[in-house]
């Protein structure tokens, strides 16, 4: 069938192929200026899928850098707090060596066993250090001081306050009990009638007997071991958090790539495309112009 | 063949140029008018008379020429296809700004979405594991982001419900004019029925009517079969719209607002509702977006709130709030549009995990319930993954729409096309028929003059 081709159906043509023109241009122009390749599902139905959980994961992986944060914290808080102890308990124990040495008399006993008590209290003082209002050897115990100022008493719990820091390591322990920092200083259960390691030493210093000092010389050297375990503890713990932080941080930044990749457009190709699509369309208008202009009614005369 | 009747053949030459050349300036007139249809001029030659006279001796001739009638131009069987794709395309086209709204109501994916504020108190449970003791700032965090959540959930409800609303209201509109359109068709066929009796010319009528009963086809569906004398009827699946002069009314049913499980909207003849099958048209595009594609979407949502107050309550309920007690729900409702923060003290959120004592003390501060609800984000039919799934279903159909959309428009085109190639004002044509009818003009007016100066010869001999 031979086709009758009408003005009407040219310029109606023409209007369509500009209009398409137009609304690809349009198309592009919301990508440019929006930075997005997605900006409703139906643009990939797919892609918003993975945008959304790559987002949702995005947002998880914050919050556990935040958790490594807050746990990195608490062990650094608990690391210096146990150097402290640590350098105390040193102090402790050359007292107590040269309390057992016999040419000390009962005064120097006596001045060595204030000494013992002041460095008890300020070891209770450490072993009470806070970290955000939180006593940090108490355990999960809900309980302002982890012990008790005066009788030494451990009025924490034996679970370790964990932080989540990422989903396949789950809980990662960021504290250490009392019991396991401290050990039998302060209260020692073989000993309830005792007020501990310390106070047992200040007291047999007054006393002047040596036996139970000599004893006691061994327990606080278990203590000071315990205290040292705990501090490579704290250390192995921060290595671990400090190894899971650089993984995460790897993980955000490529997290961070893929959501960039499914969502946002790639800046050059889509400024070609638009190049192209302005160029069409201009050469759309060029022809559009000159097929619309002449029809019969100009060459008549 | 006498001289005079030589004059007559020179008059109805004059006559029949005469009226081409007004066809053809009625047609150039209306080169641009929506709807019209090019007219010819069906002429035809007098042919002398057939059974000669008794004892005629001469051999008759011809006897120039009679117009016909003025015809429109027109192909019944393309028209017929444009109804169909027309209505098609215009069902497609309601449905798919539905769809457009639906997604503009969502903005998914976006840093603000649902999906993220999702993804937000999912993280603050977990900022609350950190530092659950009682009166602490993650409490009141927490319930914030519950609230914003809840906000955003009705809000979006709300949204899905005007929109509901106003296509509704845009069912009526559309129905009010379908009406009218009908009185209007029967109106016409009237008038060109009594045109068409009387031998008049009933081709711009025609063409007014003709161009209704489409807009008829894109709002309902409609289809045209031509009837006698000129008229149309237009029926609708099992119904006629319009029977010849007279017209039937439409009217909606169903509900005028929306309720979840509520009737379904429908088209019905006026007065008493009772159905009529509206089978394409906007009609059938706003119909089913009131009642498949909004409900769908606003059932889907539901789903999403109903879950997650599930599953956080449900949580709740085995840890212990700030002063030992089990924890209380959080949220109440379980629809997108009455799910609430039911908690107002922030210590009622329950971080930690314990078995509860009489009377309560408060819990050690293990936080182990707030990280077990973060977990909770990972959920396979969780609300994340309800709502995600939510979404790449709505993206597909809309998707989907919208390609539809863009092959029916090519379809739509192309018959537009063919209707235009068969119907339309060509300007170069008629400017050659401008041509043609100004000589056959001249040409007719130049032959009278011979006939008259030959007539002038025959009297003047006789002088």
């Amino acid at each position: 069938m031979s086709f009758r081709v009408t003005s009407g159906m040219l310029s109606r043509d023409s209007l369509q192929g500009l209009q398409a023109n137009l609304s690809r241009l349009q198309r592009t122009q919301e990508q440019i200026t929006s930075g997005r390749r997605i900006n409703r599902p139906s643009d990939s139905p797919v892609d918003t899928a993975t945008a959304m959980r790559l987002r949702a994961q995005q947002q998880q992986n914050t919050q556990q850098g935040k958790n490594i944060d807050d746990g990195l914290s608490w062990l650094g808080q608990a690391d210096s707090s146990l150097s402290q102890a640590s350098a105390m308990l040193n102090r402790v124990r050359q007292l107590t060596v040269s309390g057992l040495n016999a040419t000390n008399g009962a005064t120097e006993r006596d001045a060595m066993a204030a000494e013992i008590d002041e460095l008890r209290s300020s070891l209770i003082g450490v072993a009470n250090t806070d970290y955000l209002g939180r006593p940090i050897f108490a355990g999960t115990q809900n309980v302002g001081q982890a012990f008790d100022a005066q009788t030494g008493q451990y009025q924490g719990n034996e679970v370790a306050v964990t932080r989540n820091v990422s989903s396949d390591d789950g809980g990662v322990p960021v504290s250490l009990t009392g019991k396991q920092a401290f050990g039998t200083l302060f209260s020692d259960p073989a000993d309830p009638s005792s007020a501990g390691v310390l106070a047992r030493i200040s007291e047999s210093l007054r006393s002047g007997d040596m036996d139970k000092l000599n004893a006691d010389l061994g327990n606080l050297d278990a203590a000071a071991q315990t205290m040292r375990e705990a501090q490579s503890l704290v250390g192995a713990r921060m290595n671990r958090l400090t190894g899971i932080q650089t993984r995460s941080t790897t993980q955000q930044d490529s997290l961070t790539a893929a959501l960039s990749a499914t969502e946002n457009i790639d800046l050059p190709s889509t400024i070609m495309d638009l190049q192209v699509q302005q160029t069409a369309y201009q050469a759309a208008l060029g022809v559009t112009a000159k097929i619309i202009q002449p029809s019969l009614v100009d060459f008549l005369r | 063949m006498s001289g005079f009747s030589s004059l007559n053949l020179g008059v109805s030459a004059l006559s029949a140029a005469q009226r081409a050349l007004d066809v053809t300036g009625q047609n150039l007139s209306n080169a641009n008018t929506d709807g019209y249809s090019r007219q010819r001029v069906q002429q035809s030659a007098n042919s002398g008379p057939v059974v000669p006279a008794m004892y005629a001796k001469g051999v008759p001739g011809g006897d120039g020429v009679t117009i016909n009638g003025i015809d429109r131009v027109r192909d019944g069987f393309l028209e017929l296809r444009a109804q169909q794709e027309h209505s098609t395309s215009s069902s497609l086209d309601a449905t798919q700004q539905t769809y457009s709204a639906v997604e503009s109501t969502f903005g998914e994916p976006s840093p603000t979405g649902l999906s993220s504020q999702l993804a937000s108190f999912w993280s603050s449970w977990d900022g609350l594991a950190n530092d659950p003791g009682a009166g602490t700032p993650p409490r009141g965090l927490l319930l914030e982001n519950a609230r914003a959540l809840t906000g955003t959930v009705r809000a979006q409800d709300d949204q899905l419900s005007q929109q509901w609303l106003s296509t509704r209201q845009q069912v009526d509109t559309v129905v009010d004019q379908v009406n009218g359109m009908a009185t209007q068709v029967a109106k016409l066929n009237a008038a060109i029925r009594s045109a068409t009796l009387s031998g008049g010319s009933a081709n711009e009528l025609s063409d007014q009517r003709d161009a209704l009963v489409l807009q008829l086809a894109e709002a309902t569906g409609a289809t045209a079969s031509p009837g006698e004398d000129g008229v149309v009827d237009v029926m609708l699946a099992g119904g006629a719209l319009v029977r010849g002069t007279s017209s039937q009314q439409l009217m909606s049913t169903g509900p005028d607002t929306f309720r979840r499980g509520g009737d379904p909207v429908g088209i019905g003849w006026a007065p008493g509702g009772q159905p009529a099958a509206v089978g394409g048209g906007k009609l059938q595009g706003l119909l089913g977006s009131l009642n498949a594609i909004l409900p769908d979407t606003v059932k889907s949502l539901d789903a999403v709130a109903a879950s997650l107050a599930q599953i956080v309550n449900t949580q709740q309920a085995q840890g212990l709030d700030a002063s030992g007690k089990p924890g209380a729900p959080l949220f109440t409702g379980t629809t997108a549009a009455d799910l609430q923060v039911a908690m107002t003290d922030p210590n009622g959120v329950a971080a930690a995990t314990g078995t509860p004592s009489d009377p309560p003390v408060p819990p050690p501060l293990n936080g182990g319930n707030a990280t077990a609800m973060s977990g909770h984000a990972a959920d396979p039919g969780g609300p994340d993954a309800l709502f995600r799934d939510m979404m790449v279903r709505l993206g597909v159909q809309a998707q989907s729409v919208g390609t539809r959309v863009d092959t029916q428009n090519a379809v739509k085109n192309q018959v537009d096309s063919a209707r235009a190639s068969v119907s339309g004002v060509s300007m170069d044509e008629e400017m050659t028929n401008l041509v043609a009818y100004q000589h056959a003009y001249s040409a007719a007016a130049q032959y009278i003059s011979v006939i008259s100066s030959t007539m002038d010869t025959l009297i003047n001999m006789t002088r």
